[in-house]
């Protein structure tokens, strides 16, 4: 298992720019999520560190060894880095334990790996099918064993869920994850699904148009995110107009402490709360504001509201998170849990 | 995988048979340790007895490639000095001719030119002939009984032939005929000639046996081809299942008009020895007897008979080998061009 | 994925990725393409000798133009009539219920099998008005359109019908949506088929020969033949050979648009039949028609003519001999085609270049000339060059690959195509170099149009008549030689046994070939 570090990566097609100057370490043994909206450059990224794109700049280490540099481009079959597509792209000539079977050598030992790797994606005993004989979840799982079969030093995976539908996809991606962590593998995930990558990824890289926005920690990523955009990408939000004054933030919810981290001048600003900071209450306490209640999304675990805030001001729409039994048309009372981040207007 | 194993047993399977098939005689060069290699133009079918005999007789080995005559001629010209062949077997004086005037053939001894009745050798004897065929116009009695009588050539012009005439256009037989034409008449009476015959419709054919076809099945009345053709359809399918006849024109007609075959030795080759013996082999007696019975052609050597009923070679016009020369050739194919007769 | 731009961008892309082809592609293209314009080379030497005053006399020579005209009429219609017969056909055998459909389906593509001389002599022998354009016409349909018929069937196919279902339930009528939604996507494979017909129809000599049309390859001929003066004919052949390379360029375009908005991951689910009703049986019966015409009326020609010589006795060593002879050079010379079609094939279709597409372009010179042409500019090289392998089998295979490479190319590169380059990249990833991701991947896939195109080889080169007389071994004979050595002479009941073999040797690569592409289909379904 091995670390994988980008430096200055920078590629363009044509006149559009697909990376600029990336900076990017994923440490040993662990997952990265590559997150991004599409066209953003993420599939660039991954591609070059599987060698099939040769970036016009930087340098790319694996375990302190550069396979890209200045007059060096190692050919990906010696890279030790497999490739789990978006669609599994699995060999349509071979069934399912060749497959498998196919990036190591031919023998005995191989057999015993091609089972193991088959039992380890919950495959036992279908390695004698042929591709189109399996389920669009079979084959990713069949995709991810023959990645892995080899022991690559590093596995790259090409938003492999995005093809499967809701239900499935939250399963074999636990699966897969779960894989991945059994044999602790260096994985980078490339994925625009955000729910997907704060669950699965130990770090995370946000990207927008080719740069590398933000790394760090699902938590640092959703909680502290660098700048407004990544703040929207990473999940719902409340935005609020707001005037900052020292640690404080004065919204129509109230006067909000601020997060450490995020400190733009005092004066207008954007305040910044995540649903699930808005509490809300059918009656209203101290403290609380008024709302009046637009709309309901019903998850069954939770639910998505959308409330008018009643204001001296214009009414404020915001979003909460609740486990309230809320219908529409209700008046509510919210208040807000936790600190604001704060970002320049 | 079932692809993979279609397409190898498909492939085995073909393999086999090839293999099977072939056993020993797979493409095999009969070149390959011959001392004498000719190129003939004649058909395998009508020469192959008498050069196997030549073979036997002389001593010499031989081997024979088929095509074309003028195919032959042409693969000659391009091959040039590198040429494998030693002898050219041509079907017509022109091809001859072509080689000839490339300065392709070696000149032969009077003493082999001189074996041929006078006028069917190459005046620079470049070249020998080995048979002759006539010009005859073929016809279907029921539709043109008339024919039997006919002595001219201009008979064909006759509107009651009108689309009723058949004739191969490109054919070397029909080209030489039409050179006679102007010999004859001269260029304006020849063009006049081939433009009255364009105005009566007269019909292509590919080629001489598909106009004795067209006559039998009485597609038309009357077909301009060589006479040998009759006679090769007679002998293949009995006197009694062919229905066309044929008409041997007068001796001072251009429709009489007589062609050759004839060989010449390339130049360059390294067996003139084997080829020379080939080459009076074919004018021998023994081989003359075989074009006139088996190919039923007129020999070129006097004093052999035919056990077919062919008009004497005298009765026959015979200037043929100048008609072939390459330039009066051209003029001949410009005025069919110009005509629109090709 | 980069959705911004997503046409332009993962064009761009592929062109970065397989940017450098690997020498052991480059090579064999090269060379390939290098042998395909040996005749061109051939060409130009003569016409320069020429000089350009004679250059300009021939071509201006009257009747040069009409002949050209006529020429091109003739391939235009005939490809037209192909067009409409192939399609027509394909999409009654896979899109309906027409009654008798799966025997109809498997007769179809066997009048290939029919070399188009033969043909054109069962017709002159039988219908005595067929003759002229009419003629030619009917013989070169009949024995081409099977070139259309079958990458149509194979595409008609792979088209996903859920589109035709968007368009009916968007209220395109069933006639309507087939010419507007499966027609459109055929249509590359239409064309490809349609470019092998047209050149079909430039550079037969054979057929209008016999069927006494005048076309363009006539005055070829008879320069050869009546003059025996080469310029005219090396002229005439280069600018057939314009003419070829431009049609063949206007093919690449009209099928360009379509070709590019394939996407891949599509799952064919069967299509449903069509219920013809009363229509059923006019169906079947307008296919049985185009049958009757051509096929069961020259074979059965040429069992009358089998029946009439059978008295006279049959050869039956030389038969063999020539049987034998055929198919080995059928299978050597399809080996020897192939072998330059994989690598150039997998060059056209994965590192698409103006280079790699000159390639492309320069294997269609030799197609479009007639046999003789090509064979006496191996001649030529030949004795120059090749002095050992001259009249030998070497050179006659490679006389085929000439004449023949664009049929196995047009295989080879659709079924490359038609696999994703992804899965060649997570061979890569999986520590193949690019030569074992060749053999393990990328040829295992294209087998079946790999299959396709030996196939067709070897049908074509079965019926070659011209090369392979030329250049053939001395004394080596093939079912055609030995044909054309019999109808040299009026023996048509002596031709009809080696016309017969013919024919029947040359059913099974066309059934093969129909085999191999309703694999190649399957496959495509993954």
């Amino acid at each position: 298992m091995s670390e994988v570090k980008l430096s200055g990566v920078s590629k363009a097609f044509g006149s559009t720019t697909a990376l600029a100057d990336v900076d990017l370490t994923v440490s040993s043994g662990e997952l990265t999520a590559v997150l991004g909206p599409s066209g953003c450059g993420k599939t660039t990224l991954l591609r070059i560190v599987a060698g099939f794109v040769r970036p016009d700049r930087g340098r790319v280490e694996i375990d302190g060894r550069p396979v890209v540099a200045e007059n060096v481009h190692i050919a990906p079959e010696r890279r030790g880095v497999a490739i789990v597509p978006q669609e599994g792209a699995l060999f349509p000539h071979l069934d399912v334990a060749s497959n498998v079977a196919y990036g190591l050598p031919r023998s005995v030992a191989s057999r015993k790996r091609v089972d193991e790797m088959l039992e380890l994606v919950g495959l036992g005993g279908l390695g004698k099918r042929r591709p189109d004989q399996l389920s669009g979840g079979q084959q990713q799982r069949v995709a991810l064993a023959r990645a892995l079969a080899p022991s690559p030093r590093v596995v790259v995976l090409d938003e492999p869920f995005s093809a499967l539908d809701a239900g499935l996809r939250a399963q074999v991606r636990d699966e897969v994850n779960e894989v991945l962590r059994s044999i602790d593998a260096t994985a980078i995930i490339v994925t625009h699904d955000q729910e997907e990558a704060l669950s699965m990824a130990d770090s995370v890289a946000v990207m927008e148009q080719g740069r590398l926005v933000m790394h760090g920690s699902p938590t640092e990523v959703y909680h502290r995110p660098v700048d407004l955009e990544v703040a929207r990408f990473v999940g719902d939000l409340v935005e609020l107009p707001g005037t900052k004054s020292g640690l404080v933030v004065d919204t129509v919810l109230g006067r909000l402490p601020i997060h450490g981290s995020s400190i733009p001048a005092d004066g207008p600003v954007v305040a910044v709360i995540r649903p699930e900071q808005i509490r809300v209450d059918a009656r209203v306490e101290r403290g609380a504001k008024g709302a009046h209640v637009d709309d309901v999304s019903f998850f069954g675990h939770d639910a998505l509201a959308r409330l008018t805030v009643m204001s001296d001001a214009e009414p404020v729409r915001v979003l909460a998170r609740t486990v309230a039994p809320l219908q529409r048309g209700d008046d509510v009372a919210i208040r807000v849990i936790g600190p604001a981040l704060v970002y320049p207007t | 995988m079932h692809v993979r194993r279609i397409l190898s047993a498909s492939l085995a399977a073909i393999a086999l048979l090839g293999a099977a098939a072939c056993g020993s005689d797979g493409p095999t060069d009969t070149t390959e340790g011959a001392d004498l290699v000719i190129y003939s133009g004649r058909s395998e079918s009508l020469v192959k007895g008498i050069l196997d005999d030549l073979a036997k007789e002389t001593g010499v080995k031989v081997g024979v490639r088929y095509a074309g005559s003028s195919e032959l001629a042409a693969q000659l010209l391009e091959e040039g000095e590198a040429t494998k062949a030693d002898l050219f077997f041509s079907q017509d004086a022109g091809a001859l001719g072509a080689l000839a005037q490339a300065g392709r053939l070696e000149a032969l001894d009077a003493a082999v030119t001189d074996r041929v009745i006078d006028g069917f050798a190459d005046p620079n004897g470049q070249w020998v002939g080995t048979s002759a065929r006539a010009r005859v116009i073929g016809y279907n009695p029921t539709l043109a009984p008339e024919a039997e009588q006919m002595t001219s050539i201009d008979a064909v012009l006759d509107p009651k032939y009108k689309g009723k005439v058949g004739y191969a256009p490109a054919n070397a037989s029909f080209h030489a005929f039409v050179t006679a034409l102007r010999v004859a008449k001269g260029e304006d009476g020849a063009k006049e000639w081939l433009t009255k015959f364009k105005a009566n419709e007269p019909r292509k054919y590919d080629n001489n046996i598909l106009v004795l076809d067209g006559v039998d099945k009485g597609e038309v009345a009357l077909g301009l081809l060589n006479h040998y053709y009759w006679y090769e359809r007679v002998a293949e399918k009995g006197a009694d299942a062919v229905t066309a006849r044929i008409r041997f024109l007068g001796s001072d007609d251009p429709g009489a008009l007589i062609n050759v075959a004839g060989v010449g030795i390339l130049k360059g080759t390294d067996q003139k020895e084997s080829a020379l013996k080939a080459v009076n082999y074919l004018l021998s007696e023994k081989a003359q007897k075989y074009f006139a019975d088996e190919t039923a052609e007129y020999p070129v050597v006097a004093g052999i008979a035919s056990k077919h009923d062919l008009p004497p070679l005298a009765d026959l016009e015979k200037s043929s080998i100048d008609l072939n020369k390459l330039d009066s050739l051209e003029t001949t194919l410009a005025m069919l061009n110009e005509v629109g007769l090709t | 994925m980069a959705e911004t731009a997503p046409g332009a961008l993962s064009r761009l892309r592929g062109r970065e990725d397989h940017g450098r082809p690997p020498w052991w592609l480059v090579l064999p293209a090269l060379a390939g393409a290098a042998l395909a314009v040996l005749p061109l080379g051939y060409l130009l030497v003569r016409t320069f000798e020429a000089g350009p005053d004679r250059v300009v006399e021939i071509l201006n020579r009257p009747g040069t133009a009409a002949l050209v005209g006529r020429s091109l009429g003739l391939a235009a219609v005939v490809t037209g009539l192909c067009l409409l017969i192939g399609i027509t056909m394909a999409a009654l055998v896979t899109r309906t219920a027409m009654p008798g459909r799966r025997v109809l389906a498997v007769l179809a593509p066997l009048p290939l099998a029919i070399p188009s001389y033969v043909a054109a002599f069962a017709w002159v022998a039988a219908v005595p008005w067929a003759r002229g354009f009419i003629g030619a016409t009917i013989v070169l349909t009949a024995c081409t359109y099977p070139y259309v018929y079958l990458p149509v069937v194979a595409a008609m196919r792979s088209v996903d019908p859920a589109q035709e279902e968007v368009s009916r339930s968007l209220g395109r009528s069933a006639w309507r949506t087939f010419w507007t939604v499966t027609a459109r996507q055929v249509w590359p494979a239409a064309a490809s088929g349609g470019l092998l017909v047209a050149l079909y129809t430039l550079s037969d000599f054979g057929a209008v020969s016999i069927l006494q049309y005048d076309v363009f390859t006539r005055v070829i001929h008879t320069s050869y033949t009546a003059t025996f003066d080469r310029t005219p004919a090396a002229v005439l052949s280069t600018l057939l050979v314009v003419i070829t390379v431009v049609i063949a360029v206007g093919e690449r375009w009209t099928r360009r648009p379509v070709e590019q908005t394939r996407v891949g991951g599509g799952v064919a689910r069967r299509a449903e039949l069509h219920r013809l009703g009363a229509l059923g049986p006019l169906a079947s019966g307008l296919v049985v028609a185009v049958l009757l015409v051509s096929l069961a009326f020259p074979v059965a020609s040429l069992l009358y003519w089998f029946a009439t010589g059978l008295s006279a006795g049959i050869d039956t060593e030389r038969l063999l001999t020539s049987t034998g002879t055929t198919v080995l050079l059928a299978v050597l010379g399809a080996v020897a085609t192939m072998a330059l079609a994989v690598p150039i094939g997998v060059l056209v279709a994965r590192h698409r270049s103006r280079a790699s597409a000159v390639v492309e372009t320069a294997t269609w010179a030799g197609h479009a000339l007639p046999g003789i042409v090509v064979a006496l500019a191996l001649v030529f090289f030949g004795v120059r060059v090749a002095q050992p392998i001259y009249q030998r089998t070497p050179l006659l295979l490679i006389a085929y690959a000439v004449l023949f490479l664009p049929a196995g190319l047009g295989a080879v590169r659709g079924a490359v195509a038609m696999s994703s380059p992804r899965i060649e990249e997570v061979a890569r990833s999986l520590g193949s170099s690019p030569i074992t991701v060749l053999r393990r991947v990328t040829i295992p896939l294209a087998a079946p149009g790999i299959a396709a195109g030996t196939a067709l080889v070897m049908l074509t080169i079965m019926k070659e008549l011209p090369a392979t007389l030329l250049l053939r071994p001395t004394g080596a004979n093939t079912l055609a030689t030995s044909l054309w050595t019999e109808t040299g002479v009026a023996a048509y009941a002596a031709a009809a046994p080696y016309a017969l073999a013919l024919v029947l040797l040359a059913v099974l690569p066309t059934l093969w070939l129909m085999r191999a592409q309703g694999r190649f289909t399957a496959t495509e379904d993954l």
